[in-house]
């Protein structure tokens, strides 16, 4: 055991020495601390561009104004109504409520019209750009009959209320209205065979505009993620969760009710998914999940990244390859293996102390670049959600793994690649004289294979799932993004397992029955 | 040469021992049934020209190439079946001395003497002061000369105090300082440490200064093994050959048709006489000459035969028209 221990100090001393491993050891310094920095780098410039960017009523008016199509007129004129109510902002909810109204209006009036000679004509000039002569004709016709149409939807009862309610910025009360219009809805006709489906809808409506108007939340559309403070009067998260909740539920009805549902099960365990992590996160008070951080979808954070940092984990494979290849095919370029071998030491004791060697390089790398990516990351971000979980919903239930675990799992995931590509390249480094080939040809291997196997994937070459690199990515193949349908983890590692047997055969065999 | 000539000293005990050893390379057959001992406390030198198959023996003596047929043992222990133990008997170097270059030579040292048990931080000095690297020995390899990298290698074979030592051709780079110095030091560890040195050289003068024994290999066929005294005996013969310059070659050697004389391309008369303690013969020869009026101008002892004649005169005889084969 000592002298095994002595074996893997002179491959780490002969390794450190070389200064291809130097270069390689500062380049992966360097990823680890450029990965997250440009991550800030993006922060901070879009932050600055989504610092104030209000969505005034005033520019959406001088963007329609004089508009040709039927709808701009009614547009601006509901536009035009918000302002004389108050609203300055697009996002205000007496301008939601009144485009809102009008866009169900004009879909109303679609479906009324698009039966007619005018409509059909009109829509096919739209259609084929200007080919029909008549389309300025057509347009006329249409711009005539959304007129009569809007003048009535104005003169509508209900259109009376929702004024009302929007002048006197009265929020309950257009809640009540839209309550109304909910029951107005029931089904009655239990014989149909949708009803139950849509008595269910009907259901979820009520429960949803009653739930704003008792908790008088503030309606708006979903928060947009870049959504800047100063904006933050317009949105309320309690809004987008309940948007949430009824766009889950609402796919979930139409699954599990709907004749002839066009969710797929894909959908509905997504549905499934997402309920379980929203009721999760209400019952726990979850303020923040890692995994959102992670996908960068409603901002950067620490956690984006310090996950970013994992994209660098290709610069450790190709370290990881330099080092194998070295390791073996130096000894032979430069003739130091006959004095390496001529002590009494068995070659195959030789061979795993230099495996041992590459292996536990490319994890020691990996540490320093976990470390080093950490700190860069808690120093462009701040240390305030170190503690954070990762939230996943899978099969309806939920998994939680604190950050630091799910990041150490991360990198372990991908040193898998790491492992095989060194392993590759200690078992052609075994057969090569040169150094340069064996450095080469692995290489090679690395860049290419996976494109290689992309392009057989794409042309439905279905026998290359077997190869080694379309196996490698355990943590997309994990998230179902693998290459090929159907991949599973246990299959990839089944190939895994496989290729590396054959590598660690030829490397065996390579090594101790070599003549010198 | 015949086996009368083979010295072995019954007393003495074989170090390595070489039995029947055969090699093929592809098609070529390298070596054919090598065999040979050579004994502790002896510097035996392994000499042929090159391409004999030197270097492919002493690669399979220490594991570097596969052994087709015979068995190579090192101090007992079979190199295929035990070879740990033959190789802790064992240091050397085979072909160049290369050694890391991005190390120093002290870490090179460091970096041999890891593999080995009970080797001292005392034990490497002591070696890099025996080869004079001592100056030196904290420089780069990438700096060291071709005779440093000899004398380092040499420091790298002898650290752990090996039973065997083999060195192939150690005197290559080395400055004629050099070459006696490791002579000095290859002589003391055989003859004071009983170290067995096996040493390969295509230069029989070398050998001649350096070995106790000699196996003369050539063309892959072991020739025989000999001690340097046999053969210095054997190249001394047991005639005189003298040259005589006369005035009248013609008339010598009608005077001389009882002995063994012939006119040589000077036009000078050889005479070989049998070997005599009081040279009584030649005397006799010069008396005559002198008497039947011949005026002698030299009597010359003809140059003795050196070692490398008899070395080439050996190994030629195999080697067809001095192409390597």
């Amino acid at each position: 055991m000592c002298k095994f221990r002595n074996l893997v100090k002179n491959e780490y001393i002969k390794s450190i020495h070389r200064a291809s491993t130097v270069v390689m050891l500062i380049l992966v310094i360097l990823a680890a601390i450029a990965l997250p920095s440009l991550v800030k780098i993006v922060d901070y410039v879009d932050g600055g561009y989504s610092g104030d960017m209000d969505w005034l009523i005033d520019d959406e008016i001088t963007y329609h104004e004089g508009g040709d199509y039927p709808y701009d007129k009614a547009y601006t004129d509901t536009l035009e109504l918000a302002k004389s109510a108050g609203a300055e902002s697009m996002y205000d909810w007496r301008t939601v409520a009144l485009t809102d109204a009008l866009g169900e209006s004009w879909s109303y009036f679609e479906s009324l019209v698009s039966q007619s000679e005018e409509y059909m004509k009109y829509s096919e000039a739209m259609s084929e750009y200007g080919e029909c002569e008549e389309s300025d004709k057509c347009l006329a016709a249409v711009n005539k009959l959304y007129d009569d149409y809007y003048s009535e939807y104005k003169a509508s009862e209900e259109f009376k209320k929702l004024e009302a309610a929007v002048m006197s910025n009265d929020m309950k009360a257009f809640y009540d209205l839209k309550l109304e219009e909910c029951k107005a809805n029931m089904p009655s006709d239990a014989s149909a065979p949708d009803y139950e489906y849509r008595f269910a809808q009907y259901e979820l409506d009520c429960w949803f505009y009653g739930y704003l108007r008792d908790n008088n939340v503030y309606y708006s559309k979903s928060v947009d993620p870049w959504t800047s403070e100063n904006l933050r009067e317009y949105f309320s998260s309690e809004f987008t969760d309940l948007l949430e909740i009824y766009d889950i539920k609402s796919t979930m009805i139409d699954y599990e009710k709907k004749p002839g549902s066009l969710i797929s099960k894909k959908e509905y365990d997504s549905a499934v998914n997402r309920l379980a992590y929203f009721n999760y996160t209400v019952e726990h008070g979850v303020e923040y999940n890692v995994a959102d951080g992670i996908s960068m979808e409603n901002g950067l954070d620490f956690w984006s990244a310090f996950n970013f940092s994992t994209y660098g984990i290709t610069f450790i494979g190709l370290l990881a390859i330099v080092v194998a290849s070295l390791s073996v095919s130096s000894e032979f370029s430069n003739g130091t293996i006959k004095f390496l071998l001529i002590n009494p030491v068995k070659r195959w004791k030789i061979l795993v102390s230099k495996y041992f060697t590459v292996i536990s390089t490319g994890y020691i790398m990996l540490a320093v670049m976990f470390v080093i990516a950490f700190l860069t990351s808690l120093i462009f971000f701040g240390g305030s959600l170190i503690g954070a979980d990762y939230i996943k919903a899978e099969g309806g239930e939920i998994f939680v793994t604190n950050g630091l675990v799910y990041m150490i799992k991360s990198y372990l995931l991908s040193s898998v690649e790491i492992v095989v590509m060194s392993t590759l390249a200690f078992a052609v480094s075994t057969l090569m004289k040169s150094s340069a080939f064996a450095i080469g040809i692995s290489m090679f291997c690395m860049l290419a294979g996976k494109s290689i196997v992309s392009m057989l994937a794409m042309v439905n070459q279905d026998w290359a799932r077997y190869l080694i690199f379309a196996n490698l990515d355990l943590r997309s193949i994990a998230n179902g993004g693998g290459m090929f349908l159907y991949q599973t983890v246990t299959a990839a590692i089944g190939v895994i397992a496989v290729h590396m047997v054959i590598f660690w055969l030829i490397a065996w065999d390579g090594f101790t029955r070599r003549e010198i | 040469m015949s086996e009368t000539m083979i010295s072995t000293a019954p007393e003495k005990r074989a170090a390595v021992s070489i039995k029947d050893l055969n090699k093929t390379i592809g098609k070529r057959h390298i070596l054919h049934d090598i065999t040979f001992d050579a004994y502790e406390g002896e510097v035996f030198g392994f000499l042929g020209p090159n391409g004999a198959g030197k270097t492919t023996t002493i690669k399979m003596i220490v594991g570097l190439l596969s052994i087709d047929s015979g068995e190579v043992s090192i101090c007992g222990n079979n190199v295929v079946k035990n070879f740990e133990k033959a190789m802790n008997n064992v240091g050397g170097i085979v072909e160049n001395p290369e050694m890391y270059k991005n190390l120093t030579g002290y870490q090179n040292l460091w970096h041999y003497g890891r593999m080995r048990s009970g080797i001292t931080k005392e034990r490497i000095d002591e070696v890099a002061e025996l080869v004079g690297l001592t100056n030196r020995i904290n420089e780069k390899i990438s700096k060291y000369s071709l005779g440093m990298r000899q004398r380092l290698g040499v420091a790298q074979s002898i650290l752990h105090h090996p039973k065997v030592l083999i060195l192939d051709e150690p005197t290559n780079g080395l400055d004629p300082a050099g070459i006696k110095d490791l002579r000095d030091i290859l002589k003391n560890l055989a003859h004071k440490e009983g170290v067995c040195v096996i040493v390969s050289s295509h230069l029989m003068s070398e050998m001649e200064l350096m070995c106790d024994r000699v196996g003369v290999i050539s063309k892959g066929v072991m020739l025989g093994v000999y001690s340097i005294a046999d053969l210095l005996a054997a190249s001394e013969g047991e005639t005189e050959d003298y040259v005589i310059r006369t005035n009248d070659s013609v008339k010598t050697l009608s005077l001389l048709s009882g002995y063994n004389a012939s006119c040589n391309e000077n036009g000078d008369v050889e005479l070989i006489l049998p070997k005599e303690s009081d040279n009584a013969g030649i005397a006799d020869v010069n008396k005559m000459l002198i008497e039947n009026g011949v005026l002698l101008y030299t009597v010359s002892l003809k140059p003795k035969k050196k070692l490398e004649d008899v070395f080439i005169e050996m190994t030629s005889n195999e080697q067809e028209g001095g192409q390597i084969v």
